[in-house]
């Protein structure tokens, strides 16, 4: 099909040759030398095409110039898609031929689809240039001569030493500063993060690149006498580097174009690139393996996510270290804090860049002081400086010296210190959830990502290089981060040392568990009143906080949320974690009340999620269950508050304001449950009673005045909604299911009243045009208002028909609705014409991407259910097709388990089918179908959706209206549930 | 091969040229092209006198990429110009059946 490359210069071809050479002894696994090797191959195609331009015209060369490597390429460390930015130096004017040069020198390697960044500068050009755009500077800190003249080289650096780099630190700091930001705006902390970008994330390559460019610009921090870093720290730092580097090397390659991202699709690849086979015996537990080659892949990408995080992790504490020592924060108003007893020994001191030992040598061997280092450091609110971390890290490595870690006295009241005071966000903390400075991100941060654009036009970077500075505060850690960073925690607590970089294979988890359990007590510090140093605690209720301030244990939570995952990944963590948690609280010397409500919490952190999503909360009984397994209000609040945090901590799709308003809701009526007992809830019969009158009131009264409905429209727009007629709306009323007034409030009683005279109008106009049998079945009205939680109640009223609720799951997933639950509302026999039931079924959609013109899309849902249920739209077909454009993503993440459940215990009335699944496009439509196939009736559906999982809980009956006891027939819906999950 | 067409707001050029840099994308083809959509085009006063201005000026970027890079670019490109309000346009994504590089003679995949 190609037609063979064009006529290259030989120097082009043997690039080529070579090219192909390390690529393919790469993938035997010489990745190390690929970055170096590939830069001297261009080199070489450098010099020898220069050779073949001179031979052929030697005019071109009349003025002396000089090729110059910058950037990646000359810190010689291309990686196989990584762009090769060169620049061709003339020592004044540029002259004519230049062009022609450049041309002959540049056009064969475009031709070889290489990513070429050039520029063709005079001298004075550059230093102007990189005066006025860090960006340029920062190419130039990293030059390389490659051919030509060596004098104008020369020139270059001294003009650059002299005019560029002498005084030019503090602005470079800014810059780094205001760059950084952007940074973990839009890759995030990369060691901690599943798919990591290897090169401009936080701990990735763009973070070495730094240490360097400022020891370049500030000399002192390279060889002063105060030069934060030992030649230790630095040969430690250069293996870091070599192993992202060569992790970045296999990415290339594996991707098969330029991706810093690793993505989960690539992981297997990488991770065999770099030699992690996962050949490690499986743990005993694991017994239902898919495959055995499937989880040795798992295990290989876990141990290799695991190392790549400790690297990425200690770069990222060596950039913060190396920019604090270049520029202490405010160092005059630092003497007076000095002033103050930091601690309880003059062995620890406030540094300018933070809490700092006397002697660190000396202090190494001293664990105690260690620990109280970071006590003092917690109770001060600063940062631990360089050394210190540095003396803490050869502490850790002495094997005799790091278990005596462990039995130091006083852990337990130095650990809840320490946990109090890191509430304020870190540099590490996802931007989602530190509102504060989310917005002051905004224009700002796009300003700063056009900058950072590829090509930037010449001529107005400048303006930019100092943009509003005081507004980013420099990146510092808490002492919590520094002691997960370090390793301290996992010395202080063995029991830690397992999970903290344990990395699961799978879509769910989004950080490894020691960075999540950073976050979780991070997030339940933030929620103390006290915490309000600049950082309040995420988009945090009322409600919460003022549970959060009446805790009169709040070290529990705290201590809790430290233990809540210690027994990942063990199949129940909860109930091991309790005992887990037990055994660490005991030895630390916690008293009893405390270990028992930290255990308890620990085993119960996943009830309120669990039962929040997938329960039906208007079951007084569930309610009920959740308080008699608390047993008192705080243990409720306790529970609750870890369970926010625990879930916004495992990352954005895990928590959004619908599951906050269902956790609140449990919350709320467990609570009354426990504070005013079981009668406190009005009893059943009088709320339906109330909500009847209630509703009978709003549906006579005219209905102009409904501001609830606001924008959303009832789908006929036109229509002017009269009062209905009274004794419509008594037969209504009349033939509601009696659960309708349970779980609906008397507006939405009084809406689903005019849906059905809506309904009525449209199904007698049917009736005169359609003859008997098909009049009726394609019928449908529908109903829509906002609601609490950014979301939307769908009412779609239609023919009581199998398969109903199925088809309108198709059609909402069909108009990209994603549904949150479901209520199947039957009325009685005779509420749609004479033998006929009107169902109403009750959708909450999450808010619609469409926010201008819902009426358009209300009424083409309508129309769907109508097309669909007369057989006019395939719903499979459109959903298929749908699923396989090229836009529908697959998720790329290795798939979770399939599992269904068939429960009789929950619920007296119905049968609680349990799905978990992959989630997918269409899927809750399959699962209705498999579900209606069966002869199953659906009366309630709950629909949890968590990071590309679904768990679904659908309330069933048979069609006699009874539960599935047969445990044959209960088998043959679960396979046939598990079938249609695929 | 699949062609995308972005048609959008012309201010949003730069910034959908910056995003489809950044994920790799080399060419593109830009026209200024005049059009209406959902919004019906807009209504000007005009020396007194109010009348249609049946077309909106926007900006259409063609682009060229293989297959497996379709949802990636409409991806980047819709994030860049996406302002939540009437008239951030329309993508559409076509199939190409052959791409010939005129200088070398290259076609295919290559060529694009």
């Amino acid at each position: 099909m190609n037609a063979s490359i064009p006529a290259l210069p030989p120097a082009a071809q043997r690039l080529r040759q070579g090219r192909i050479l390390l690529a393919e002894a790469a993938a035997q696994g010489e990745l190390a030398a690929y970055p170096v090797a590939a830069s001297a191959l261009v080199d070489a195609y450098f010099r020898e095409r220069l050779d073949e331009l001179k031979a052929e015209s030697p005019a071109l060369f009349a003025q002396p110039c000089a090729l110059i490597a910058v950037g990646g390429y000359g810190r010689s460390e291309l990686c196989p898609a990584s762009d090769v930015d060169v620049l061709l130096l003339y020592e004044s004017a540029i002259p004519k031929h230049a062009d022609e040069l450049s041309r002959g020198l540049f056009h064969p390697l475009w031709d070889l689809g290489l990513d070429l960044g050039h520029g063709v500068r005079a001298l004075a050009d550059c230093i102007r240039l990189s005066l006025e755009d860090t960006q340029v500077l920062t190419s130039l800190l990293d030059t390389r001569m490659i051919a030509g003249d060596a004098g104008i080289v020369a020139r270059l650096e001294g003009e650059f030493a002299s005019r560029v780099l002498s005084g030019y630190a503090g602005t470079f700091g800014q810059w780094v500063l205001t760059h950084n930001a952007a940074r973990r705006a839009e890759y995030g902390d990369s060691s901690g993060l599943l798919e990591p970008d290897l090169k401009n994330g936080l701990g990735g390559l763009r973070d070495v690149h730094q240490i360097h460019w400022l020891m370049r610009v500030d000399p002192a921090l390279k060889d002063g006498p105060a030069a934060p870093f030992t030649p230790a720290d630095l040969d430690l730092l250069r293996q870091d580097y070599a192993f992202v580097l060569r992790a970045r090397t296999a990415l290339h390659l594996a991707a098969r174009r330029k991706t810093d991202r690793l993505n989960f699709d690539l992981q297997p690849a990488v991770a065999r690139a770099m030699g992690f086979t996962g050949a490690e015996p499986a743990q005993p537990g694991e017994v239902q393996a898919p495959g055995q080659s499937a989880l040795a892949t798992g295990l290989a990408v876990e141990a290799f996510l695991s190392r790549l995080h400790q690297s990425m992790t200690r770069i990222r504490a060596m950039r913060q270290a190396c920019w604090m020592e270049a520029f202490p924060p405010q160092p005059g108003g630092q003497a007076e804090a000095c002033l103050q007893p930091a601690a309880t020994t003059p062995e620890i001191f406030c540094g300018p860049t933070g809490m700092a030992l006397r002697d660190p040598e000396a202090a190494a061997g001293n664990p105690a002081l260690i620990l109280e280092l970071y006590v003092a450091a917690a109770r001060q609110a600063r940062p631990v400086c360089w050394s210190a971390l540095r003396a803490t890290r050869a502490a850790l490595a002495d094997p005799e010296r790091r278990a005596a870690f462990a039995n130091l006295p006083g852990i337990l009241p130095a650990l809840v210190e320490i946990f109090r005071a890191s509430g304020q966000p870190t540099e590490s903390t996802p931007p989602q959830a530190a509102p504060a400075r989310k917005q002051e991100g905004g224009g700002f941060a796009k300003a700063l990502k056009r900058f950072f654009a590829p090509a930037p036009a010449p001529e107005a970077p400048g303006q930019k290089d100092q943009p509003a500075p005081a507004d980013i505060a420099p990146a510092v850690a808490t002492p919590l981060q520094s002691m997960l960073d370090t390793g301290l925690m996992s010395a202080l607590v063995p029991e830690f040392g397992p999970v903290e970089h344990l990395v699961q294979f799978d879509d769910f988890h989004i950080h490894p568990v020691g960075k999540h359990t950073l976050e979780v007590v991070r997030a339940l510090a933030a929620m103390q009143p006290e915490a309000s140093g600049g950082a309040p605690g995420g988009d945090l209720s009322p409600e919460l906080r003022r549970q959060a301030a009446e805790l009169p244990h709040f070290d529990r939570l705290l201590l809790a949320g430290f233990c809540h995952d210690l027994a990942k990944p063990d199949r129940d963590h909860s109930g091991a974690g309790a005992h887990l948690a037990t055994d660490v609280l005991r030895r630390l010397g916690a008293d009893e009340p405390t270990q028992a409500d930290v255990a308890f919490l620990v085993k119960q952190h996943l009830l309120i999620p669990k039962i929040a999503t997938r329960r039906d909360l208007a079951d007084e009984s569930v309610a009920a269950g959740v308080a008699e397994t608390c047993g008192s209000v705080e243990r409720l609040d306790m529970l609750h508050l870890l369970a926010v945090a625990d879930s916004q901590s495992t990352g954005p799709r895990a928590w959004n304001p619908w599951t906050a308003s269902l956790f609140e809701e449990l919350v709320r009526k467990a609570r009354k449950l426990l504070v005013a007992g079981p009668l406190a809830e009005p009893h059943a019969v009088d709320k339906s009673r109330h909500v009847r009158e209630e509703a009978l009131r709003l549906a006579l009264a005219p209905a102009s005045g409904k501001p609830d409905t606001g924008k959303a429209g009832t789908g006929e727009p036109g229509v002017s909604e009269s009062p209905l007629d009274a004794a419509f709306a008594e037969s209504c009323l009349e033939r509601m299911p009696a659960r309708a007034f349970l779980v609906l409030d008397a507006p939405t009683i009084a809406r689903h009243m005019r849906l059905a005279r809506r309904f009525k109008d449209s199904l007698d106009e049917d009736m005169v045009r359609k003859p008997a049998g098909k009049a009726g079945i394609g019928v449908a009205e529908i109903d829509a208002v906002p609601v609490k939680g950014r979301a939307f109640q769908v009412s779609i009223a239609a023919l009581d028909q199998p398969g109903l609720f199925a088809v309108m799951a198709g059609v909402l997933a069909l108009h990209d609705l994603n549904i949150l639950s479901a209520e199947v509302l039957t009325w009685a026999p005779g509420s749609a014409g004479p033998g006929n039931s009107l169902a109403v079924d009750v959708f909450l959609v999450q808010e619609p991407a469409e926010g201008l013109f819902l009426e358009d899309l209300w009424a083409r849902v309508k129309r769907a259910v109508g097309y669909a249920l007369t057989g006019k739209l395939s719903l499979e077909y459109r959903l298929e097709q749908k699923r396989s454009s090229p836009l529908s993503l697959p998720s790329r993440a290795p798939k979770s388990r399939r599992k269904v459940r068939v429960d009789n215990e929950q619920s007296d009335f119905y049968t609680l089918l349990e799905v978990a699944a992959p989630d997918r496009l269409g899927l809750l439509h399959d699962l209705a179908r498999a579900i209606c196939a069966q002869d199953l009736r659906i009366h309630l559906a709950r629909i949890a959706t968590s990071a590309g999982r679904i768990h679904d809980v659908f309330y069933v009956r048979t069609g006699e209206g009874l539960k599935l006891t047969d445990p044959e027939r209960a088998e043959d819906v679960r396979q046939a549930l598990l079938s249609a999950a695929q | 091969m699949k062609k995308v067409e972005i048609i959008t707001r012309t201010f949003k050029l730069d910034d959908i040229k910056a995003a489809l840099s950044e994920i790799g994308i080399k060419g593109m083809t830009v026209s200024e092209v005049k059009g209406f959509g959902r919004q019906g085009g807009h209504k000007e006063v005009y020396r007194g006198a109010e009348y249609q201005v049946d077309f909106v000026v926007k900006v259409k970027i063609e682009v060229v990429v293989e297959d497996a890079r379709v949802a990636d670019v409409i991806a980047a490109a819709s994030k860049a110009a996406r302002t939540g309000q009437v008239g951030d346009g329309k993508i559409f994504v076509l199939p190409v059946e052959e791409v010939v590089r005129i200088r070398t003679g290259e076609t295919g995949d290559a060529a694009v």
